[in-house]
Formats: structure tokens, C-alpha cells, sequence
């Protein structure tokens, strides 16, 4: 696919303007692993400005297709706007080629599209998770134009909670009910510890028969379940 | 920052561990420092920091409260010692400050206590208190601007991103030196996993009524 | 987060009744952007006066340290407990004290008189003194609590009812702070007895 397709690029000054750059979903944890069979993807939905809770149900798993996810870290506008591009142009190759678009290909895509716009201040962590004729994939990109095929990466200010608990009970032969559980429990000790996530636990689960999203749920309902918590105060 | 310190409490102990490398420049000078100083007998803190200002701020710690026992005849309470710490700590904040972050472990024997404990009703202190069992086992966090924490776990620097998530899982109150040493064991794997810096031996100590020890973790 | 005022987040409001006061705040002690553990931020000075402290947590646990000496000497020299409006006199004055380096915090202060008159104040970091007579807030959670506050607080207010009001726009509050949470703990001072409620938070 040519990269003229993508909108022309500005000029070599720079389009902001000081106080109104504003970034949604700065703060935000996301994860994405692949076991046999099947992927998942797993995200809050929290968006902050600064210190202020902006929203907390915002979306942050992004359809590109029937049968791929990209997870948003970064800059919600530039995530989702590249994703919903990504996905049109996957739509296209599937009436061209009469196939789906490998994740391989959509993510190679997305990240050239990255690369062409390095250095001018594009936002984008994301991980594209997805199952085609050769099962499922996951890559890792990011604004700096890295692609990484992996089987666990975590995106985002809470990730590095959400990989400790993953990494723990991670294995390619998970069930999906098992990995669904894990991937709740990794996002949910991200939104107990840090404060850029929380709002509701969002789970996807991609596998033969296309995306499917299992789990919506608020994190507050998961406190007793998941913290030894020692405090004494009651909380009823 | 790159420096681990993480230790948390049991039913009557404490643990603390500390990674063992001394950095100058781009190499390892050092793989077996001890950053667990033992300042009495059920008193043992980590501190990790500024190259210099760890090593000078302990030492004068660990003098000082030796010190302390010496003039007094009797050992000052962990929170009377660990408020000492801060004072230290935010004493010098504004013009000399010390660049350290420390986790304290210790052990309050009934035979230490005196006066002060009576005290700490449970607004009084600072931090949530939780129902002590006799030995009671005390774990301060205690950062660089002097904020005293009593907490159940914690861990400073980057490692607090690794181990939080795990300790928020794993840790049980009450739990038995055996629980604990596998905790252990699987909050240093997970840093040798996922940190970037080689952090290949990690120094534990435990600190009960009986004194201070060299632990090793216990696999899984 | 930059800002050393915003480090460790808190969300803190006092109410004024009738003949009872109320001071809610949070429990998060956060740094940065990481929640380490709960704190209390209320803090108690005397038996019907209660002091409040934002900011950085380092600086409000040296000040309340260092006014509960001055409280204390003075009730020994003078025999008798300090009131609450004297107290806010007293606290100004810690501030300004230390004007050209000073404490990075904000304290607020809930209390009965002698004559069980309710009184709440403020200061800034400076120690200048603020003493309305309906509400105040503070904390990080500040602006987030104020609107909620303006409209649960009713003039003459019974204990039970103010505490509802506290509660309310404390939650509220804190529910879009991403800095404070962890659970909060409102007291409600009234001549009788103080009574501590610890409310149902979010924990994220």
C-alpha cells in the first residue's frame, strides 16, 4: 500500500500552539497477550488532564477489523484516528485481495505510517492484537516506529503493574476462561496502583471466530476479590 | 532510583531486600554491597540513593542511635528511632538535603516499650495503624523529603512499578517466615526479569524478636 | 504532579453547622503518580479541635509535630486548652514564620469553642488566615470538591445532616481527583463526642 494514501503532511513548523495540546488517555494501562488459539486484550478506562479524571469510561480497544484490536496508549486522537485509517485501508484490501489483512500486515501498516511522521510529536503506544490464517499475532508499536511481534506487552503509565501480576501466572496453553481472569486481574492491580488508571476493567477475546468482548466490568466491584487488603477502617 | 529496596512484614517479623550491585559510571564496582544496616538488635534499615549520601546518612544514623542506647541505658522504640530518621531527613530538606530513600524494618519487644507506645492512639500516628501482635513487628517507608509511612510492604524506586502489583496480590497478613521467603523469592525474579538493569544478587534480611538475620529466598 | 504542592495528593473539606462542625478528608498518601499506602491528613490537637493538613505530607507531619509542642507548652504554662479561634492565630503564625522558605503546606482547621461556637479556617502556605463560616476545601481535589460543596451546604445544619453533606460532596470530589482516593474518613464534631465515619471510596 503506498503511503500516499495518508493524508499530506504538514509543514515542517510546528502546528501547536502552547496551552491547547491537549492529551486524553496519557495515563492508562492496556495489555495484550496471545496463547494458543486465541489473543486477549485488556485495558482501563480512565482519561485524564493533568490531575483531573476527565472520563472514566472511555474506550480504549479499538476495532481495526472484524478480527483485530489495537489497544490506545498515547494520544487518544492520534490512536484512534490512525486506527480507524488502518482499519479503512484493511477493509479496501480485503475487497481488492478477496482476504483478510494479517495482523503482520495491518501492524507493519500502522507502524509505517508511524515512522513517516517520527519526530513531529505523534502519540502513539499500541498494541495490535489480532488471530488471521496463521492464528493470532500480537505486535507492539510505538510512535518511534518500533514494531515487536511478542506473546505479553503491556502498554501505558500502569503497565509495569499489570505485567508483574501477568508474568506470574502467564503460559501459552491458558484456557480462555483462565487467561479472560488473568487479563482482569493484571488490569485491575494497575487501577489500584496507579493513579493515571481505573474505571472499568476491559476485556477482549480474539480467536477463529472474531473479536469478543467478555468482560465490562468496574473495578470496585474487584477490591475484596483481588487485594489482601490490611487497612482497618471498614469498609462495609 | 535504579537501586531495589522492597521488604514488607509478617505475622512477627520483617523482611527487607536490597540489590547488591555499587554502580560508578557504566560498571559494576561492587556485586555483594550490603545496603541493610543494622542499627540495633530488631532495628535494620535499607537505604538506597545518591552514591555518598547513602553510606554518610547511615552511618550517622546507625552512631547515633547507638548512641542514644548508650546515654539512655534502654533501647528507644522503632517509631521513636524511625521518627529520629525523619527528622534527620527533613531537618536537612531545604539547604543539605540527603538524597536517600529508606525502608525500615524492626520489632518492638514489651520489654522496649515504654511511654511513647501508649501514645500512638490510632490518630495520633501518622499512618493507618494495624492491630500489632506482641512482638509487633513495624515496616516504615520513609522517602527522601522525610515522609514516615507505616505500611505492610513497600518498595522504593523503580522496583516499587515491578512489585507493587505482586505484593498488592500475594502479601497475607500474618503470614510465616516460609510464606514470606517465597514472596521474597518471587519479587526478585520478577525484577531480574523485567528490569533493565542486572541486578544478579539481592542482599534479605529478617529482623524478629531473636535479632537480625541473612535470609536466603526460598524457590517456589 | 510537578508541582511539589500536588505530590501527595489529598482531598480535604470542613463544614460548619449548628453547634457541630465537620472535616472529611481522604486517604491516599500518592507520590507522583503511584498510590504507597493510607495516611490520615486529619489530625486531632485538642478534644474539639481538629487540624487538617495538605500539601507535601513531609512538611504537614514536621508542622503538626512542631504546633503540637506549642500546644502543649501552652497548656502547661497556662493550665488551660487552647480555642480554636486563638489556634488558627497560632498556625498562621507557624506559617508565616517560615515566609521566605516556607512549609509547602495548607492546613485547615474544624473546632468548637468554650461556648460550643463551631469554627472552621484556613491559611494559605504563608499563614494568611481565612475564617469563613459556611465551608472550606482543600487539597488537589480542591476545585473538584468546591461545586458539589456550594450545593449540599444549607445554613444551620444538625450534625447528622451536615455529615451527609460533607460526605456527599467529599466523594464527589474525589471521584474525579485522579491524585487522592483510597478511601476517606469523615469526623463530625459536635459538643457531646466527636464521631469518626470512614466512607465507602472507589480504591482506584
Amino acid at each position: 500500500m503506498s503511503a500516499s494514501v495518508a493524508p499530506p503532511l504538514p509543514g515542517r513548523h510546528s502546528y501547536k500552539v502552547e496551552g491547547t495540546n491537549i492529551n486524553f488517555a496519557h495515563g492508562t494501562t492496556c495489555l495484550a497477550f496471545r496463547c494458543n488459539g486465541f489473543a486477549i486484550a485488556a485495558a482501563d478506562s480512565r482519561s485524564t488532564q493533568g490531575e483531573t479524571i476527565a472520563s472514566q469510561a472511555v474506550t480504549k480497544l479499538i476495532k481495526i477489523n472484524d478480527y483485530i484490536i489495537s489497544t490506545m496508549a498515547g494520544s487518544a486522537a492520534d490512536c484512534q484516528y490512525w486506527s480507524r485509517y488502518v482499519g479503512s485501508e484493511s477493509q479496501l484490501f480485503e475487497l481488492r485481495n478477496k482476504r483478510r489483512m494479517t495482523v503482520a500486515g495491518a501492524s507493519k501498516f500502522y507502524s509505517n505510517i508511524l515512522i513517516q511522521y517520527k519526530g513531529r510529536d505523534l502519540s502513539v503506544g499500541s498494541m495490535i492484537v489480532g488471530y488471521d490464517d496463521f492464528g493470532a499475532d500480537l505486535f507492539y508499536i510505538d510512535n518511534d516506529g518500533q514494531r515487536v511481534r511478542g506473546d505479553i506487552f503491556a502498554c501505558g503509565s500502569g503497565s509495569t503493574f499489570a505485567l508483574s501480576v501477568l508474568d506470574q501466572e502467564f503460559r501459552p496453553d491458558l484456557t480462555e476462561d483462565e487467561a479472560v481472569e488473568l487479563a482482569r486481574k493484571s488490569i485491575y492491580h494497575a487501577t489500584h496502583r496507579d493513579s493515571g488508571t481505573g474505571g472499568q476493567i476491559n476485556v477482549i477475546v480474539i480467536n477463529e471466530k472474531g473479536t469478543n468482548w467478555v468482560v465490562k466490568q468496574d473495578n470496585f466491584e474487584l477490591f475484596h476479590k483481588y487485594i489482601n487488603d490490611p487497612s482497618p477502617y471498614p469498609l462495609q | 532510583m535504579s537501586q531495589s529496596l522492597f521488604g514488607f512484614r509478617g505475622k512477627d517479623f520483617c523482611i527487607l531486600a536490597a540489590d547488591a550491585s555499587a554502580q560508578a559510571s557504566i560498571v559494576v564496582i561492587k556485586d555483594n554491597l550490603d545496603r541493610i544496616f543494622e542499627a540495633d538488635d530488631h532495628f535494620a534499615f535499607g537505604c538506597v540513593g545518591d552514591p555518598g549520601d547513602d553510606t554518610t546518612y547511615s552511618d550517622l544514623i546507625v552512631r547515633n542511635i547507638q548512641l542514644q542506647k548508650f546515654r539512655n541505658g534502654y533501647t528507644s522504640t522503632s517509631h521513636a528511632n524511625a521518627n529520629f530518621m525523619r527528622k534527620l531527613l527533613h531537618d536537612g530538606l531545604r539547604d543539605h538535603p540527603y538524597n536517600v530513600n529508606i525502608m525500615i524494618g524492626a520489632v518492638d519487644l514489651p520489654s522496649d516499650m515504654n511511654d511513647t507506645t501508649t501514645e500512638r492512639t490510632e490518630l495520633m500516628s501518622s499512618s493507618v495503624l494495624i492491630e500489632g501482635s506482641n512482638p509487633s513487628p513495624h515496616l516504615y517507608y520513609l522517602d527522601y523529603l522525610g515522609t514516615l509511612v507505616e505500611v505492610p510492604f513497600a518498595a522504593h524506586g523503580y522496583c516499587a512499578y515491578l512489585l507493587y502489583g505482586i505484593l498488592d496480590e500475594m502479601w497475607k497478613k500474618d503470614m510465616s517466615v516460609d510464606e514470606a521467603k517465597r514472596l521474597l523469592s518471587t519479587c526478585i525474579k520478577m525484577i531480574q526479569k523485567r528490569f533493565v538493569m542486572q541486578q544478579p544478587k539481592f542482599i534479605c534480611k529478617i529482623i524478629t524478636k531473636d535479632g537480625i538475620e541473612l535470609i536466603e529466598p526460598l524457590n517456589n | 504532579m510537578s508541582n511539589i504542592m500536588n505530590h501527595n495528593g489529598a482531598a480535604m473539606l470542613a463544614m460548619m453547622g449548628k453547634e457541630c462542625v465537620t472535616i472529611g478528608s481522604d486517604l491516599t498518601f500518592n507520590t507522583g503518580m503511584q498510590h504507597q499506602g493510607r495516611v490520615f491528613k486529619v489530625f486531632p490537637v485538642t478534644d474539639k479541635i481538629l487540624l487538617g493538613l495538605t500539601g507535601l505530607f513531609s512538611d504537614c507531619q514536621t508542622f503538626y509535630q512542631n504546633v503540637m509542642y506549642e500546644v502543649k507548652l501552652l497548656q502547661l504554662k497556662e493550665g488551660r486548652e487552647i480555642q480554636p479561634q486563638h489556634f488558627g492565630v497560632l498556625v498562621a503564625h507557624m506559617l508565616y514564620e517560615k515566609r521566605f522558605g516556607p512549609y509547602f503546606i495548607e492546613p485547615l482547621i474544624a473546632g468548637l469553642d468554650e461556648d460550643n461556637k463551631p469554627y472552621i479556617a484556613n491559611t494559605d502556605t504563608i499563614g494568611c488566615l481565612t475564617e469563613p463560616d459556611d465551608f472550606l476545601v482543600c487539597g488537589t481535589a480542591a476545585e473538584k470538591i468546591l461545586g458539589p460543596a456550594e450545593s449540599f451546604w444549607e445554613e444551620d445544619l444538625e450534625a447528622e445532616e451536615l455529615f451527609e453533606a460533607t460526605a456527599q460532596a467529599l466523594l464527589a470530589g474525589i471521584d474525579r481527583d485522579s491524585s487522592s482516593g483510597w478511601g476517606s474518613v469523615v469526623y463530625t464534631l459536635t459538643p457531646q463526642k466527636m464521631v469518626t465515619r470512614f466512607l465507602r471510596n472507589r480504591q482506584d
